[in-house]
This record gives structure tokens, sequence and C-alpha cells, in this order.
């Protein structure tokens, strides 16, 4: 789908503008520090729910005010909708044609978006949490029953951390209850992380070989549980709780989930150049705009903040030819897009957006 | 806040906004509107409070809020004494007796297991759960929490707990609403209505 225009207010350092976007490229310049990712968060956001920038929606709303609002018109084959959200009270609240829903609860989950920033680029390399992350908020969006076990696994882990955080020595009778609980959501999620990643491996292989010129990169899902069934995800629980007793938390289980990407054989976690980082990230995104296309709703949006001047000319340029067909909306301190035309053009300067198309 | 309000609305306002679902907003628009109301019915208000307070006990025996105490359901004879169904909270029962089907009786927990609240069994009526199972011919005990994660939970530590040859446990069925589409339904739904499938 694509959306045709936003509209913003008291949002970050915006009082109230509206966008209209191009549905093949649009671009927004502008020095840093003016709000030019503060308009790719709100589409984010529309999309998932959650910004990327911060877990405290209140940080959204512009200073002085209670409440911020965002609101955007989504064009898709069957036809057109509104999609808005509100942020107030520390809560997101979305709604589509006026009626509420909740995270993980979209029931058709039809707007997606891949956002791409430079603080991904280095996710390869990075810790555990980052690759994690690109599962959860980018594939995730792809699969409304892995949300929903993401989320429901997120809420059974706080309670059980809660309960070894509480007592020295758990009650048995208590403990066994969460480990249960934990057990049936572990493997959930687990099962849901195997899947999505299965059917991610074939694009991001293709991405990257097409990104590099050399051989295609794989995706191996490193789970921290190994298990077939419940009985087996508690036998393995039960070797760890002596551990998670002493440290109080809970140390087994898809909280601790890895991803490994690999060219050749080279684990690019150890080793790797950082142009091999770049374009396994790169392809990264791109296999996950292709598997979210694949859903329903047809390509997902496009986001890219201000990483273009992170990437050679090579891969600036392979990146938005990829991205050809997909709604793509790009923002930038320098106005070269690698011989690429923005179908419009967005100066921004202090949460003001003009149209130079 | 209510620092620019006359003393005693401040009050008013503070005491409103402790009530769940109200936020101080909400709490200043309450008082507000007593205010403009004429005393009798004020009056009217603080003694339906008063009153109800007075004159609710809790049944010593299924810990539900009633006017006597044991409740009229417990002491009801003609009630079914060998079916025992656990809710976590008063207006559970009331919603499962709107339903007039179900004949046995209930026991109130009185909330769920949830470690980062700070409630455990101890702070729930599971003690006199198992008194009861202990002391009536209680042959199935239905756990009917709410199908969300502290629900799940409960009545699992229930189960475990209270667990005997003699005795039935079961735990209501989920899965896709009474008139609801099956194109509407979301996954997770969907698939617990298939394992919770049965034969015709």
């Amino acid at each position: 789908m694509i959306v045709e225009t936003l509209s913003l207010e008291s949002w970050r350092n915006v009082a109230e503008v509206e966008v209209a976007f191009d549905e093949g490229l649009t671009l927004f310049t502008g020095p840093n520090a003016q709000g030019k990712t503060n308009l790719l968060e709100a589409v984010f956001l529309l999309a998932t729910g959650r910004s990327h920038r911060t877990a405290r929606p209140d940080e959204l709303i512009a200073f002085g005010r209670q409440r911020a609002y965002l609101r955007a018109r989504i064009r898709r084959p069957s036809g057109e909708y509104q999609l808005g959200a509100r942020i107030e009270g520390g809560r997101v609240v979305r709604q589509r044609e006026g009626k509420l829903f909740r995270r993980g609860q979209d029931p058709l989950g039809d707007f997606a978006a891949v956002l791409f920033a430079p603080e991904d680029l280095l996710a390869f390399k990075g810790a555990p949490a980052d690759r994690r992350r690109l599962l959860d908020l980018d594939v995730g969006q792809d699969s409304l029953a892995y949300r929903q076990s993401h989320q429901r696994y997120g809420h059974v882990l706080r309670q059980r951390n809660a309960l070894l955080r509480s007592y020295e020595r758990p009650p048995q009778e208590l403990l066994a209850t969460w480990n249960s609980a934990w057990a049936g959501a572990a493997l959930a999620l687990t099962h849901e992380r195997e899947r999505l990643i299965e059917r991610l491996q074939p694009h991001f292989a293709a991405r990257s070989a097409e990104i590099s010129g050399g051989p295609p990169a794989t995706l191996t899902y490193e789970p921290s549980l190994k298990a077939a069934d419940p009985q087996q995800a508690l036998a393995a629980l039960a070797e760890r709780r002596e551990e998670e007793l002493r440290r109080r938390t809970s140390l087994l289980g898809p909280h601790r989930d890895d991803l490994r990407a690999e060219i050749g054989d080279r684990d690019l976690r150890l080793y790797g150049s950082q142009g091999e980082q770049r374009t396994v990230l790169v392809a990264f995104k791109l296999a996950t705009v292709s598997l979210l296309a694949e859903g329903a709703a047809g390509p997902p949006v496009l986001l890219l903040d201000d990483v273009l001047s992170e990437l050679d000319q090579d891969r600036r340029r392979n990146l938005l030819l990829a991205a050809t067909g997909t709604q793509t909306i790009v923002t930038t301190t320098e106005s070269s897009l690698a011989g690429m035309q923005p179908g419009r053009t967005y100066a921004v300067r202090r949460g003001e957006y003009v149209g130079t198309w | 806040m209510s620092a620019r309000f006359p003393e005693p609305v401040a009050r008013l306002i503070e005491e409103l906004a402790k009530l769940p679902g109200i936020g101080p907003k909400s709490a200043q628009r309450l008082a507000y509107h007593l205010l403009n109301q004429d005393e009798a019915s004020i009056r009217r208000l603080a003694d339906a409070l008063v009153g109800a307070k007075q004159r609710v006990v809790r049944c010593n025996v299924c810990q539900n809020i009633a006017d006597r105490d044991p409740c009229e359901i417990c002491s009801d004879t003609r009630r079914d004494k060998t079916t025992l169904l656990v809710v976590e909270d008063a207006r559970d029962v009331v919603a499962i007796e709107r339903t007039a089907e179900y004949r046995g009786l209930y026991h109130v927990l009185g909330g769920t297991i949830s470690p980062m609240e700070g409630i455990g069994p101890e702070q729930l009526h599971v003690r006199e759960l198992v008194a009861r199972l202990g002391q009536e011919p209680i042959a199935e005990v239905i756990l009917a929490t709410d199908p969300d994660v502290e629900g799940d939970a409960t009545a699992l530590y229930i189960a475990r707990l209270v667990r005997r040859d003699d005795l039935k446990v079961t735990r209501i069925a989920r899965g896709l609403p009474v008139g609801g589409d099956i194109d509407f339904a979301d996954e997770v739904t969907l698939v617990r209505a298939l394992e919770g499938r049965q034969a015709f």
C-alpha cells in the first residue's frame, strides 16, 4: 500500500503540518536536527505502534502539549482508508477509520513499514538484542501470530522475572506454575521465529548476492531454547535453575536468541569488514521488504533515515534500484541520490516542511 | 494540581481520583458536577455509598460480596453442591449468573497471581478454596479465570494445588465468539479454537 498523506500535530518539534508523498521516491533534505527523522518516526509508529527511537511515548509529544496526533491516508488496491494515532499519557492508541485497535491486535495488519537508520548499520556486529530488534520490529510485522507470541512471551517473562526477584527461594509450586507458563510462551515464540527466518532466508541470500556481486550470505537462527515440547523445555530450564535463583532472572528463552549472518563460512559477528556489515544490513532490510510484500497488503513503505551518506556510491545505487516499485521515503543531509530522481522533494527546517518539487 | 481549588473541593477531587478509571481531569469534572446538584440528591448519593458499605458483607463460604453471610447462592438448597466454579472477582459471578445455565456453586479468588504487582496465592482466597474442597462434597472444579497470562497462570497453579484422584478439574473453553465470523478471527484465537475442537 501507499501512504498518500500524513498530517502531524504536536509531534516532536512539529506544531502542525501535512505532507503528501510520492508513490515512488520522496526526499526530505536539510541540515541535522531539523525534524527529518521525526517524520519517518511517525510513519513507522503508524505501522508498528512504536517509535524506533524511544520506548517512552510521551517523548513524542511536542514540548508543552498534552497529546500528539498523527493521521495518514493509506491507499491499497481495494480502496483508501484513514489510519490515525493519538499519543497521550504514556500510551499510543491507533485507530483505523475511527475504530481503535491495540498493538498486536490489528486484525488485518496491512500497513507495514521497514525503517533503515544509521544505528542499524552495525547490528550484525553489535549485541544480540540489536539483531532481535531487527526481527521483532521489522520482519515481525509480517505475522499477527508472531506479534502476539512476542507480546505474550514478554509478559510472561516480566512476571517470571518479578517472581525470581521477589524471593531468594520462590515457593516451589509458584515457580513451577510460571515455569510452565514460560515453557508454553517460549516454545511458541521460538517456533514463530524459526518459521519467519526460514521464509526470510532465500530473500536475504538473493539480495546479498545482488548487492555485493559475490556469493550469497546466509542467515541462521540461533535459538536460546532448543526443545521440541514443553517437557524438554522444562528439563532445559531445570539445568539453569541454580544459576537463575542466584542471579534472580530468567536466563533461557527467546529473550536470549541470536541471529547469525555468514558470508562463505565467516561469521559476521566476529569477522567482516565495514563494507560487508553494510552489505548484510542492506540485504536484510531489502529481504524484509520482499517478505512483507508477499503478504496481503503488498509492498511496505521503505523508510531510509539518513543512511545513504553511510553507503558508498555502488551500494547506494543498488539499494535505491532494488527499492524501485516500493514506496520509499528518504531523509538526507545531502541532495545526491546516486542519479535517482525523487518524485517529490521537501526542504526541512525547524519542523517546517517546504515542498520544492 | 489541586492547590488552586478551595480546600473542600480539592479534597473531593482527591477522593474521586482514587476511584479506578478516574483520572485527575475526570475527577474535577465529577466534583463540579456534584457541587451543582441540590443537597438532597447529594445526600442520596452519600447514603447509597455508606449504606452499600454497611449492608454488604463478604460471604465466608464463597468470598463473594453479598447482603448476608452465607450468601444467597451458597445457602440455596436447590443448587448443585458438587460443582464449584472458580472466578477472579465478584463481577464474574454476576456475568455467569446472568446466563441462568450454571446451577453449581462459586468461589471468588479476589484477583489473579501477579508477581509484578506483588500478588501471590496468599493475597487471594486460595486457602479458603482448599479448605472448602476438604469439607464440601465437591466433585468438579471449573477454573474460569480470564484467558490472559495471569488468569492462565492462576488456573494452572490451582489445578496443580488441588489435584486429587476423586476430583475433576476443568478449564473453561476458549475460542471463537458466538455469532463471530471465522474470517474475522485472529490467528491465535483460531488456533485455540482448533485445539479445543469437540467431537459431534
